[in-house]
């Protein structure tokens, strides 16, 4: 150790002039600031070790009883210390008792802060317990006062840094200062933790003037004691510095964009599940605020001595925001590692092109986002099942047992989906659009990487296993879902890989980080429930799959856990059971009949492989051909059948991962692979128009004429009618030779997809909708106008409505639609309306308008509830207008399991944090 | 279990490919057209013609009548059926507008409304059209020497329609652009001058589609002084035709809508009976064929027409200063009305009927007004009989029986003349 220190002690003062007799070296006052938990007897006794010749005076600052010897006094504070010290000395070298210096570390730290007429110098810092790891060598900042070391983590000591320099600032461990300097600046701020004071120390010498270097050849081995964790007291002692030290023109600017730089990273962070980050935050901001006097007299004495401006400070900072580009980095870090398992981009790019996984990975993202062109330069389409997020408020309102507004209205839960894109919505600051298509377009990477990583924990090492997730997002049935428009489709096929995944161990993680996994398999089991309800069952028939074939780490607790995030859809399913169990209500899809032939052909040579790929294959086989044989037989209601569409795919992509991993140029092999090659031709072809297989256009942009010729500004409702049903948004009920259902006419929203049970209101409206269709009514517009209705739309094929409204009297046909045929009602009544005639408007999930002694209509299914003072008049729902405004009160246990279900969902997040910091 | 899930994966694969896919979900069965409660008659109004709606019913009940031609209602009035389940409203007493159109609404479906416009040596009379059927078919017009042919495109509808009218003459199918894509507007009676687009045509024979939205057709022409006004019919391959004892000339015009040729049998009922031997022959393809019945006999009589293609079948009576066309009817039934059918003051009406089955019928006839009159007469098998009608102001008459009859109603007012068909009760209902 000793061959590679300077020994500054033979060092002339010029070295120009050869070697001479060294000068008298300065007087030093040590002054050691307590560290609690140190050893302050060894501290001391390190110091006496030095090998100085100058005189040296010890003063330990504190309450100290013990340990210390005649020769050393004690001082009550440093600033006391400080300004005892009288000009015997010329510095003070300020230790903390947690430092153990080396023998010549004074000496080096006098010399060269002598030789470059340095103000205050500091020691390199090296761990102690450690031979030559790097604590710290000086540091930069940014323009917010964020340290910027530049060095690695446990970085060893070669000597890479020992060069005198200036820097931005020093810590307070070992620092040497000149006493006029020191007496100038007023020691150490006390309100502030170690480094920040060091900061500050730094700063404020700095604008008097003075030089701040690094001297390498001073080392002192530094026990940490003094360390906290990067706190928020770090953090606030930071910006306090700065405030200190700037001037105030700086401060106009720098002040709210570290206000924002902040608040972005608090957030950045919270994606990383480290919610401290956004404490901190509010602690640093709060903790200036209290001590802004204190602050402002800091300022002062600080621009006394002020003998240089900000530039000073600026020179040795870096550009850029230090924790912006960390977290950052995190972040791209950890999406990288979603396709990159091997970790070839982040350990180098020379290894990227030869990972074997990275290429298909690659390839597979640009076909999803090829494939994804209409949708980032288009946006999302509105159609078939596929509708527009609600503000966060209002999606999350009706998900915690809001009213929900489908149809006539109805106090049945709304589908999970609505409450996930409320929190989508609301984790992307409540811009439910934007939300919306970067989530669309992210599941089509998530399923690539999902289905990658899921098959990559199987034991698939080979580029096919990313490229199946193009089968899983298009594959048999994924392709027809999407093809009518279901959003939820793709997105289950997004989130199912990673589900499945969550239920099997890596062998490497077999006995730690079983928080996690948990934490895992609960919040993939919530997502998925929220997305397809009837999906979360998948999981577990994958374990018992799994172990049927005599396959180990999968975990049958995960699997339960998984399920256990179903927690989500329990509200809608007990409200609506018929969505996952009426045949009558389903979507009526079924996969192409080439599908099972192509899986059969490309797993059954599978079967003959070694015994793991077997396994794999045969996973996929039973979940794709069962997903498959289960959707043909179309026994229960459209939740089960979008499922089991959704495994069929999953299962399918699986088979297909296999197949193309295991490619070997024989007879069997090159069958299954062909196989798997023509199936991921055909689902690249599905999902390739440009909007991952979802149907082109806008029904809300089509229909925006009932918005936008409400003359009161408040547009009615819309018949929607159709003999083709999948020409009818969202879910529909039957009608004489038609489907038909109502829409918002402000624009349908997601949370109208699928239609509640049917209530007296909806039983009405058949029956009117049966007798229109004889023909027998004359006046149809009057017939509807008590349900809102204020648009007729009648799509697709002619049907015998089209000619009935042809031939009647009230109901005015205007040309909207090239297609549809589109008719108004001028007679329809408001949805809302007080018995005064005033019109209500919509209000979040309620009404207002203004305060009367009547009562106001609402064209809405009635249920207790209604507030306030709820009545029922036939079918509809009548309130007091006494307060402006009229709201619905959902039931107790609907509002319980809706906050239940958010519980689960941060207890899953909670557990995967906690699981990820125990295995770090 | 090694082989257990190749097995199972082979079994579910080939039953994939083997079972069926359910059948998706169907909507509730279509449901049977009913008849609205309304009717759409041509009007007409001025100062040497009036017109009468008259209103027969099975109920005491309130209706409404609306007179539209230009693009909305030039007026409304209701009625009241009252105890005799009739009522008759002089158009004019609603809207003077000259040559419009009626929508009439009834208390119930079981009702009926004629249409009778008289004036100086003329007289008209037609039940109006319910449902407008989007092809129909007029036969029985002429525009040489340059006899007045008109059709009346009656929209009572909120929905505008587009209409393309299908001309054959006796030089075949006519080619004019006006006739072509015809808007008649929502609420509007559109009338085509088919005189002065098609002049100096011996027969014409006109096949009305509407392409878009409804409308109800009616014809008028005018020969002699006389007026007819009569309404366009669904083609069907059924027609029965009574005919009253008239002096002058008594014909049956077969009026085809299809382009190809179409073979006919007439047979004749008389008051012995049906006759033999039938009648047969063809009508070119969109012709039509003029069969004269004059010379059977001057009884009363009535044809039944089946043919091998769907046509169109009107009477067409004609005299000097007299004209009288009107539609067939498609179904012989139970019960009638006869909206408008009655005598009274310079009119005499007398009632055709026809029993078109195989037994002896009892038919009772009650001519509707105040003070409403019934008689009961037995009709045998294919027998025709002729009653005369009250010299009262009746509003029309309704008729019940127990076997399948069809009515005619006859008008004479000085030599003009009127005939009209019934509205059946049960096919409609």
């Amino acid at each position: 150790m000793t061959d590679r220190m300077t020994d500054v002690s033979q060092l002339s003062a010029d070295p120009d002039k050869g070697p001479v007799t060294p000068a008298p070296l300065p007087a030093v006052r040590v002054v050691v600031t307590p560290v609690e938990g140190a050893d302050l007897v060894a501290a001391l006794a390190s110091i006496r070790r030095q090998a100085y010749d100058g005189a040296i005076d010890v003063t330990v600052v504190g309450d100290v009883a013990t340990g210390i010897d005649d020769g050393t006094s004690v001082s009550e504070s440093l600033e006391t210390a400080v300004s005892e010290t009288d000009s015997t000395f010329d510095y003070l070298w300020i230790l903390h008792a947690d430092a153990r210096p080396r023998p010549d570390a004074l000496v080096s730290l006098v010399r060269e802060v002598e030789r470059h007429d340095a103000g205050l110098g500091a020691s390199k810092l090296l761990k102690a317990g450690t031979r030559d790891v790097l604590e710290a060598i000086g540091s930069a900042t940014d323009v917010f006062g964020e340290p910027y070391t530049g060095l690695d983590d446990q970085e060893v000591d070669l000597q890479q840094y020992d060069v005198v320099r200036e820097v931005a600032y020093v810590t307070s461990v070992s620092m040497l200062v000149r006493r006029d300097l020191a007496r100038g600046l007023g020691a150490l701020d006390r309100l502030m933790p170690p480094d920040a004071a060091g900061l500050d120390f730094s700063q404020r010498a700095r604008i008097a003037g003075a030089r701040v270097i690094i001297v390498p050849s001073s080392e002192v081995y530094h026990q940490g004691r003094c360390h906290a964790a990067e706190g928020w007291r770090e953090r606030a002692g930071r910006l306090r510095a700065m405030l200190i030290a700037y001037r105030g023109l700086t401060l106009t600017w720098l002040i709210p964009m570290s206000l924002l730089v902040g608040l972005l990273d608090s957030i950045l962070n919270l994606f990383l599940l480290r919610w401290e980050h956004l404490a901190s935050y509010i602690g640093t901001w709060a903790w200036n605020a209290f001590h802004l006097p204190s602050t402002i007299g800091a300022r002062r004495r600080a621009s006394s001595i002020r003998s240089v401006g900000d530039e000073e400070l600026f020179r040795y900072q870096t550009s850029g925001s230090v924790r912006l580009r960390t977290v950052g980095a995190e972040i791209t870090a950890r999406v990288l590692l979603m396709f990159d398992e091997d970790q070839a981009i982040t350990k180098g790019a020379k290894r990227v092109w030869s990972s074997p996984g990275i290429v298909g990975a690659l390839l597979a993202v640009i076909v999803v986002l090829l494939s994804a062109r209409g949708l980032i330069f288009g946006g999302i389409p509105n159609a078939g099942l596929n509708f527009a997020f609600e503000p966060p408020s209002v999606a999350l309102g009706r998900f915690l047992g809001g009213w929900n507004e489908t149809g006539l209205g109805s106090p049945v839960p709304v589908h999970p989906s609505v409450g996930f894109a409320g929190l989508a919505s609301l984790a992307w600051f409540g811009a439910e659009g934007a939300a919306r298509t970067l989530l669309t377009i992210g599941f089509g990477i998530l399923a690539v990487a999902g289905m990658g990583r899921l098959l990559g924990r199987l034991g698939l090492r080979g580029p096919g296993r990313y490229m199946a997730g193009i089968v899983a997002i298009a594959g048999p049935g994924t392709s027809v879902l999407t093809g009518a428009g279901s959003w939820t489709a793709l997105a289950a096929a997004a989130v199912l890989p990673w589900a499945l995944r969550a239920v099997f161990v890596h062998p490497s993680e077999d006995r730690r980080g079983r928080l996690g996994a948990f934490g895992w398999a609960v919040t993939l089991g919530w997502l998925t429930a929220a997305i397809s309800p009837a999906l979360v069952i998948v999981p577990v028939l994958a374990w018992l799959v799994w172990r049927a074939q005599g396959g180990r780490r999968s975990r049958f607790v995960l699997a339960l856990a998984a399920l256990g995030g179903g927690v989500v859809a329990v509200n809608f399913l007990s409200g609506n059971p018929g969505w996952l169990l009426d045949p009558s209500r389903r979507i009526g899809l079924t996969p192409d009949f080439i599908w099972p032939g192509l899986l059969l052909l490309a797993a059954l040579p599978l079967f003959l492989d070694e015994s793991r790929h077997r396994r794999v294959a045969g996973l996929g086989a039973l979940l794709g051909l069962g997903g498959i044989i289960l959707a043909l037989l179309g026994r229960l209601g459209p939740g089960f059948e979008e499922a089991t569409l959704v495994t069929a795919s999953v299962g399918a992509a699986i088979v297909v991962g296999v197949a193309l991993d295991r490619f070997r140029l024989e007879a069997i092999p090159v069958v299954s692979t062909l196989a798997a090659l023509v199936m991921l031709v055909i689902s690249t072809g599905a999902t390739f128009g440009g909007a991952l297989g979802l149907p082109d256009g806008d029904r809300n942009d089509d229909l925006s004429f009932a918005s936008t010729l409400a003359d009161d500004g408040q547009p009615r409702r819309i018949l929607y009618a159709s003999s083709d049903k999948t020409l009818v948004p969202g879910e529909e009920r039957p009608g004489p030779g038609i489907w038909y259902r109502l829409l918002d006419g402000t624009g349908t929203t997601i949370d109208e997809v699928w239609l509640p049970p049917e209530r007296a209101g909806d039983r009405r409206l058949s029956s009117v909708v049966d007798r229109i269709a004889t023909g027998a009514v004359l006046r149809p517009g009057a017939s509807l106008a008590e349900f809102g209705i204020g648009w007729i739309v009648v799509d697709g094929p002619t049907t015998s409505l089209d000619s009935v409204l042809e031939s009647q009297l009230d109901v005015v046909p205007l040309p909207f639609d090239t297609v549809a045929r589109v008719y108004e009602n001028p007679a329809a009544d408001p949805i809302a309306v007080s018995d005064t005639g005033e019109i209500w408007v919509r209000d979040g999930l309620g009404w207002s308008g203004d305060i009367g002694p009547g009562r106001v209509e609402l064209a809405v299914n009635y249920t207790s509830g209604w507030e306030p003072a709820g009545g029922q008049v036939d079918w509809y729902t009548t309130v007091a207008a006494s307060t402006g405004r009229a709201s619905y009160a959902g039931h107790a246990v609907n509002i319980m399991m809706g906050y239940v279900s958010l519980g689960v969902l941060i207890a899953g997040i909670v557990l995967i944090a906690v699981g990820r910091r125990r295995s770090s | 279990m090694k082989w257990i899930t190749p097995i199972l994966a082979l079994a579910i694969g080939i039953a994939a490919m083997v079972i069926p896919a359910a059948e998706p979900p169907q909507p509730d069965p279509q449901p049977g057209t009913v008849l609205p409660p309304v009717a759409v008659c041509p009007t007409e109004e001025g100062a040497t013609r009036s017109g009468r709606l008259n209103i027969v019913s099975t109920v005491a009940g309130t209706g409404q009548i609306t007179i539209f031609s230009g693009g909305g209602s030039a007026g409304s009035g209701t009625f009241d059926t009252g105890g005799s389940g009739s009522a008759s409203v002089a158009v004019g007493d609603i809207a003077a507008v000259g040559s419009a159109a009626a929508l009439v609404e009834f208390p119930v479906s079981a009702s009926a409304t004629a249409s009778v416009t008289t004036g100086t040596g003329v007289i008209s009379a037609e039940t109006c059209s319910g449902i407008p059927d989007s092809q129909v078919i007029v036969g029985g017009g002429s525009t040489i020497n340059d006899i007045p042919f008109r059709l009346q495109l009656m929209n009572p509808y909120s929905a505008p329609a587009t209409v393309d009218i299908t001309a054959f003459s006796e030089s075949g199918r006519e080619s004019n652009d006006a006739l072509r894509s015809i808007i008649v507007p929502a609420s509007s009676s559109v009338v085509v001058d088919i005189g002065s687009i098609l002049s100096g045509r011996a027969t014409l024979n006109l096949i009305v589609e509407a392409t878009r939205g409804s409308v109800v057709t009616s014809a008028s022409t005018e020969v002699g002084g006389d007026q007819a006004i009569w309404r366009a019919v669904a083609p069907a391959q059924t027609w029965y035709v009574p005919l009253p004892v008239f002096n002058g000339t008594r014909e049956v015009v077969i009026a085809s809508s299809t382009p190809n040729e179409v073979a006919y049998q007439i047979d004749v009922f008389g008051p012995g009976g049906l006759e033999e031997p039938a009648i047969e022959g063809t009508v070119e393809g969109g012709g039509q064929e003029t069969i004269n019945l004059s010379e059977i006999g001057p009884a009363a009589l009535a044809v039944r027409v089946v043919t091998s293609a769907p046509v169109g079948v009107f009477a067409k009576l004609t005299a000097e200063g007299a004209l009288g066309i009107a539609a067939g009817s498609p179904l012989p039934t139970n019960d009638w009305l006869v909206p408008g059918a009655g005598s009274g003051e310079a009119i005499a009406g007398r009632l055709v009927l026809v029993n078109t089955g195989i037994e002896a019928t009892e038919v009772t006839v009650t001519e509707v007004r105040e003070m409403s009159r019934s008689r009961i007469i037995q009709v045998l098998p294919g027998e025709v009989v002729e009653i005369e009608l009250d010299s009262v102001d009746s509003d029309g008459v309704s008729i019940t029986s127990d076997g399948e009859i069809v009515p005619f109603w006859i008008a004479r007012s000085g030599p003009a003349v009127a005939v009209s068909g019934g509205f059946p009760l049960q096919a409609n209902e």
